[in-house]
């Protein structure tokens, strides 16, 4: 793993410790992809719902928030590319769809649960080997490594 | 080991022919019901293969690239394109417009639609012509960058809010911001 972090997430009122395990992002041609491990250290369980969502559609080209085909995803994870000054949001196709873990309202870590997550981002230029991490709840991971 | 061969396939096969001449089997040939026909379906496969928009853009927000392949998706901040309330472009929007023109012109678009949305504070009627000005104002800036293009503009107002302006009853600020925009496509 590349970094690792606790957390105390909320769910109904409780507050439930959570591990995130970030691996080094593999660029693969145009794109990279990142692997996120979640682990919930309590006794409780959490539902992931809209909680590493972004909020908004991020359609392609708008679109009604009802209608989003992305809510409950993991699209509020993005990427910096501080060399560049650029933020890297998460990939969509052109349904409007996120490349990326999807459904995750129906998805309940419980205790000593484990999810793993996945989201695809843009590549940065072949120069950058690293960028930092943005992951609602759990902060910036930063200079994670972008390897081959 | 050629002779204990050949006795070995002659032991093997005498008890069968023992069998068939001490016996002579009573077969019953039972012909299946054939029942109705058994269909054995053969479907072509449709396995869509979707383009992907690559979305990247200034750590500020100020505007995000949504790129493929044959179309280019820019979302423009309109709180860093505009002044409240204005329809005037901002320095920072004429200098991001000029970047995305280019980008335009080299990837070979030539069709161009932008579409003016506001946030759902205000009167309907009056958000819908702020869009329409702030689209139509992102219009003819680019029309002098791409001669050459088709483009076209309107404003939609507060109808197609891309966040809610409220969670749990409480105001969202952050959903309101990113409802206050400008959409330029660029195809083909």
């Amino acid at each position: 793993m590349a970094a690792s972090r606790e957390a105390s997430v909320d769910f109904a009122g409780v507050a439930v410790p959570v591990r995130a395990d970030l691996a080094p992002l593999r660029r693969n041609g145009d794109v990279v992809v990142l692997n996120l491990t979640l682990t919930n250290l309590g006794e409780d369980r959490w539902q992931i719902s809209a909680d590493l969502d972004d909020g908004t559609t991020n359609g392609i080209e708008g679109g009604v928030v009802d209608q989003d085909p992305a809510r409950y995803s993991v699209d509020g994870i993005s990427l910096v590319d501080g060399v560049n000054g650029k933020r890297h949001l998460v990939a969509r196709d052109e349904r409007g769809y996120c490349v990326c873990s999807t459904e995750l309202s129906g998805v309940f870590l419980e205790a000593e649960g484990v999810v793993v997550l996945s989201a695809t981002f843009a590549a940065p230029p072949d120069d950058v080997t690293a960028m930092d991490v943005e992951v609602p709840l759990f902060g910036t991971f930063t200079g994670v490594p972008v390897e081959s | 080991m050629r002779p204990a061969c050949a006795l070995a396939a002659a032991v093997l096969l005498l008890p069968v022919g023992a069998a068939e001449a001490a016996t002579t089997p009573s077969v019953t040939v039972v012909e299946p019901d054939s029942g109705p026909a058994v269909e054995l379906p053969v479907l072509d496969l449709d396995a869509p293969r979707l383009d992907l928009f690559l979305v990247t853009g200034p750590v500020d927000g100020a505007v995000t690239d949504a790129v493929a392949p044959e179309a280019q998706v820019f979302t423009a901040s309109a709180d860093v394109f505009f002044a409240f309330d204005s329809a005037d472009l901002s320095p920072r929007a004429r200098e991001e417009l000029a970047r995305i023109a280019q980008q335009i012109d080299e990837a070979g678009l030539a069709s161009v639609r932008i579409v003016g949305h506001t946030d759902a504070v205000g009167d309907d009627a009056y958000n819908l012509e702020l869009s329409r000005r702030r689209a139509e104002a992102v219009r003819a800036l680019l029309a002098q960058a791409l001669p050459g293009a088709s483009l076209a503009a309107e404003g939609v107002g507060e109808a197609q809010p891309v966040a809610p302006e409220t969670v749990d009853g409480q105001d969202n600020p952050e959903g309101r911001a990113a409802n206050r925009r400008v959409e330029i496509r660029a195809e083909s």
